[in-house]
């Protein structure tokens, strides 16, 4: 009788502790992911996933409303290594911080809770903070975005839509060789590293022709979200003809709102840049990733804008994109449309040839069979009522 | 006209109690040569700027309030000419082995500042022999104050610099990752860095950058005010919890902890958390709030 009583109260307390967040995460944490990269090949990655999934790079975007109270439910289903979850920028209380040493681990198979109050509007991370320079590299690391009330990013600065461009590297080298932890390791223990030389650059995890173009009305405020979550620096490079308006850091308005061309970020932080309405043409931003120690330019990459007139004016605010994957194809490619209308997609040669313009347009995605094709390089064009919205590179094998 | 007689006796009256808060204060440093001792007991050769002329790997900290004015006597214990610079001040001294140099500072205004042995980029500042020179407010008086001086060190480029051969600094990778000269475990019982505090207190950090590399300082639990800036990167009255610090960049931080706890504050190029090539070993404080 007394276990009964005891377990009725352990299961009011749970759902009472449920009830009181507004929104709640069900996360799961993997070891087992294999993120594909824009040559091909594959990391063996660890990740963060919403429910079963296979984990890529990063981890799921959070997004929550501005004064709400968030839980995360976190199953670790890692196979190996205790997991945390640091929350990186929200000043959450010692309990929530997932540090180790002072917070608490959730080892394999089992599930703990994480909450936070979403105090302050901004762009923060989350990333585990068990051998931290270890895990994440392997890519267990994603955004929280607490959206401001009324798309009011800074006290009279409203934007029409968002983005959010998380950078990072990987050295598949550390993917393939470090020993990884296995359920008995301590989470203090130390452990040596070989030189970080990192061969992939990363906007959201995706690289070259993998990136999504970000689609957006040419008459409204586009508001930036840049954060980075690498060990290299980033120095982005905003569109000539543009203004570009430095407005937040770190979840906070900046005292002084600036005009910039190009902003620095070192590891672990963030910025929000509002951009003057996109006008017709096409707009790209750079992205430089310079050398953690030297200071060298090493690569860079391009996120490019496309036009979208049928988005709705001051829609909610969301992350509209095309997104094509796999990207290199073997066989089927698939394009995803998340909030934009497109009327008419074409796939061409490298010469201009149509190969392919009868696709049947349904929902948001669309399957093309590319198997019959020669390996090469061949462009994806979409039209929105006979305008050329967009062009991404597709790369057959 | 009576209103502006007032105000003037007021404004001549706050100068004075302004004044009446200067001191003259007179310090020595020693530039001495030795043996750092990293987190991983490895010894390195290794310059530092201490209280006498006993090698201690934690360069002395210059402390000022506004109005202060130092008398600053910097004697070269090393068997070779070396320099002392504190370019904010347009000093540059040149000072023969054995010999000692004395200076001047006058205590204008808030700031922190770097003081080295050679300039940035060449060889012995690199080596260790940096330190910052801190002036506050005298609003800041009482306040709890904490020192954290970054430093990175490529071991085995010190040692060909030790031993006479030129260096290629264009592939500089540094090994050793520290704060007031330690790395983590040292700075277990490093007082001047671990911050202590309570709830609702004024916590200052002194946060200087004189290694060759940038930093990238993230807060655990708290947003800091950037109350003074040196640097292009972080605006003066920002509220961060990641503070980017190119190389000798400095930063005056107030923290005013809004809740207890024990938190972490570390280098975010989690790379720098290293020492030795292991981690946990490099830029790792601890903030322990009651």
């Amino acid at each position: 009788m007394k276990r009964i009583t005891v377990a009725i109260l352990a299961v009011f307390l749970v759902s009472s502790s449920y009830s009181q967040a507004d929104t709640t995460f069900n996360i799961w944490m993997w070891t087992t992911g294999l993120h594909q990269l824009h040559d091909g090949l594959t990391l063996k990655n660890y990740g963060f996933t919403i429910g079963v999934a296979r984990p890529s790079i990063p981890g799921p975007t959070l997004r929550v409303k501005q004064g709400q109270k968030v839980r995360l439910d976190v199953r670790n289903q890692s196979q190996g290594a205790p997991h945390t979850i640091h929350l990186h920028g929200l000043d959450v209380n010692q309990a929530n911080d997932g540090v180790p040493a002072t917070s608490f681990v959730i080892p394999h198979k089992e599930t703990k809770p994480y909450e936070f109050v979403a105090t302050h509007a901004g762009t923060y991370l989350y990333h585990c903070h068990v051998a931290s320079v270890l895990h994440v590299q392997l890519g267990m690391y994603g955004s929280i975005i607490v959206e401001p009330k009324d798309r009011e990013a800074a006290p009279g600065y409203v934007y029409g839509r968002d983005f959010n461009l998380l950078m990072s590297e990987a050295d598949k080298s550390w993917f393939d060789n470090i020993p990884r932890h296995s359920t008995g390791d301590s989470v203090h223990a130390k452990f040596s590293l070989p030189k970080y030389d990192p061969d992939y650059f990363f906007v959201n995890g995706q690289s070259q022709q993998q990136i999504d173009t970000l689609m957006a009305r040419s008459d409204e405020n586009v508001f930036i979200r840049l954060s980075n979550v690498g060990y290299f620096e980033n120095l982005v490079e905003f569109p000539a003809g543009l203004t570009a308006t430095l407005i937040t850091s770190d979840g906070r308005p900046l005292p002084n709102k600036i005009s910039i061309d190009s902003l620095y970020l070192t590891p672990g932080e963030r910025y929000g840049v509002m951009l003057s309405p996109l006008g017709s043409a096409l707009r790209t931003i750079k992205i430089n990733y310079l050398h953690m120690f030297t200071g060298k330019q090493v690569h860079s990459e391009e996120v490019s804008f496309g036009i979208d007139e049928t988005l709705p004016v001051n829609g909610v605010a969301q992350q509209n994109s095309i997104r094509t994957y796999p990207n290199p194809v073997q066989d089927v490619l698939t394009v995803e449309f998340s909030g934009t209308n497109a009327t008419r997609i074409l796939l061409v040669d490298a010469k201009g040839a149509t190969i392919e313009s009868d696709f049947q347009l349904n929902d948001e995605q669309l399957k093309v069979n590319v198997k019959a094709l020669k390996p090469g390089n061949y462009v994806l064009q979409v039209y929105q009522k006979g305008k050329l919205v967009l062009s991404r590179s597709v790369v057959k094998m | 006209m009576k209103f502006i007689k007032i105000l003037g006796i007021l404004v001549v009256s706050l100068q004075l109690s302004q004044t009446s808060y200067a001191s003259l204060i007179n310090q020595n440093i020693v530039l001495n040569k030795g043996d750092l001792i990293a987190v991983d007991s490895v010894q390195i050769p290794y310059y530092a700027f201490n209280a006498d002329t006993v090698f201690n790997q934690t360069n002395e900290r210059l402390k000022m309030v506004i109005g202060d004015s130092l008398v600053l006597s910097v004697m070269n214990n090393t068997a070779g000419v070396q320099q002392f610079i504190l370019a904010n001040f347009s000093i540059n001294r040149t000072i023969a082995a054995g010999a000692t140099e004395q200076i001047t500072i006058n205590a204008q205004k808030a700031g922190i500042h770097i003081y080295s042995a050679g300039k940035a980029g060449t060889q012995i500042d690199l080596w260790g022999a940096s330190g910052m020179l801190v002036i506050t407010n005298q609003s800041d008086a009482g306040k709890s104050t904490f020192y954290w001086n970054l430093k990175d060190l490529e071991s085995d480029k010190v040692r060909q610099l030790d031993s006479g051969k030129t260096v290629d600094w264009t592939n500089y990778y540094p090994d050793y990752f520290m704060v007031n000269g330690l790395g983590k475990d040292q700075l277990v019982g490093d007082v001047a860095s671990n911050v202590k505090g309570a709830v609702g207190e004024s916590i200052l950090i002194m946060l200087t950058n004189t290694g060759k590399v940038n930093h990238s300082i993230h807060f655990h639990g708290y947003h800091c005010l950037a109350q003074e800036v040196s640097s292009k990167r972080v605006q003066k009255g920002s509220s961060k919890d990641t503070f980017p610090l190119e190389a000798g960049d400095g930063l005056i931080l107030l923290l005013v902890p809004d809740k207890p706890g024990v938190y972490p504050v570390h280098d975010h190029n989690l790379i720098a958390v290293t020492g030795g090539g292991k981690y946990p070993n490099g830029i790792f404080m601890v903030l322990d709030i009651k």
